[in-house]
């Protein structure tokens, strides 16, 4: 079964993740600290002045559940669509192609949170996702102008 | 109220009425039926008997069922509410609602001092802190010097443990979480929030009544 939502990774400058689902903007500064981040720790209190030992813990990822929902035989699809545009004219283009296929884009921070913006059909969804990432996918390109590497394509053959 | 009538659910091993388990969790009635699918795939996938077991378990986590380590199992147990050795429907359902976004801090604050409490002493002690490390270093392959473990522990404990008994007590533990919030952060998974437009596939099986939900 395929979980039609894709990733999007932006390869230029600011390298940042576009994941459906995850709004953690926690998630993204851990991974990508900003340069206010790193301020921020500066001036924070002693505490994190050193490793703590349950900080390091914590970032096992066998205490990661979300592993749990993650389909059997997904292999995640990742779609690559490179952006010569700045940061915040790509995510605009972003919510523009979100808009053209009927999905709602929200953003915080560099990242963006998509889901449909009707409600679900109850006959094939999964039919429905395909169609609306696809969709999203060519609205994107075009108004990229960047390279569309075979989404649709790469969505018909799970289907 | 006729929505659940498939007696194919009714007489599922180890479920568990959804509308009861929403009333007491921070799922929504078609939350409950989307995690519902999410077990019925888990608690199959090596004996098809309805309950998950520590295989099971280890397989949806890792996607290898060999896979046993520190972690894992603690987090087993944790979920095996009952341990009874399986995971049924209702503890599956109230152990998730812990890692809901909308769950009491308190349950979360309880639930990893008893994550990180190895051997259920009611205190976390050093020797368990510096054997969850240890396993941590050995997953990510990460190399410290014995010394430098050491010297992280004495850290931790310097400051963790107010009353310098070498272990942390409960409320020790409450208020280093409250200094160091982002410990806290693998007790939430953000994707239970969104549960059924995250997963279609779990809105495609749903039988869930619009009006219900």
């Amino acid at each position: 079964m395929e979980d039609a939502w894709f990733q999007m990774d932006y390869v230029p400058a600011l390298a940042y993740e576009c994941e459906e689902g995850k709004d953690d903007a926690d998630d993204v500064r851990a991974v990508y600290p900003s340069e206010q981040d790193m301020e921020a720790d500066k001036q924070m209190p002693k505490s994190s002045s050193f490793i703590n030992a349950f900080q390091l813990i914590a970032m096992s990822q066998d205490l990661d559940l979300s592993g749990l929902f993650e389909e059997k035989d997904e292999v995640k699809e990742k779609v690559m669509l490179v952006s010569d545009h700045a940061i915040d004219d790509t995510m605009t283009k972003i919510q523009a192609a979100a808009a053209d296929a009927n999905l709602l884009a929200e953003r915080s921070n560099n990242k963006m949170k998509m889901y449909p913006s009707g409600k679900l059909p109850r006959r094939s969804p999964r039919s429905y996702f395909f169609n609306l990432s696809a969709e999203f996918c060519k609205s994107l390109s075009s108004l990229l102008k960047g390279k569309l590497m075979s989404c649709v394509a790469a969505q018909a053959e799970e289907c | 109220m006729g929505c659940f009538s498939s007696t194919q659910r009714r007489q599922f091993p180890g479920y568990e009425n959804p509308v009861t388990l929403a009333s007491e969790t921070a799922f929504s009635v078609s939350e409950v039926e989307a995690l519902f699918e999410l077990y019925k795939s888990i608690s199959g996938s090596v004996i098809d008997d309805g309950l998950i077991n520590k295989e099971e378990f280890q397989l949806a986590l890792f996607k290898n069922r060999k896979k046993e380590n520190l972690f894992a199992n603690r987090i087993f147990d944790l979920f095996d509410v009952k341990k009874k050795g399986f995971i049924d429907f209702g503890d599956f359902v109230r152990s998730l609602n812990v890692f809901h976004p909308n769950a009491p801090l308190e349950e979360k604050i309880d639930y990893s001092f008893k994550l990180y409490d190895l051997d259920g002493t009611g205190f976390i002690e050093r020797h368990e802190v510096k054997q969850m490390l240890i396993a941590l270093l050995c997953e990510s392959e990460m190399k410290l010097a014995d010394e430098t473990v050491e010297i992280i522990l004495d850290k931790t404990f310097m400051e963790a443990d107010a009353n310098q008994d070498g272990k942390i007590d409960r409320s020790e533990w409450q208020n280093f979480v409250s200094k160091n919030p982002s410990l806290l952060k693998i007790m939430t998974l953000p994707y239970l929030r969104d549960i059924t437009t995250t997963f279609p596939s779990f809105v495609f099986n749903s039988e869930v009544d619009e009006i219900a939900t």
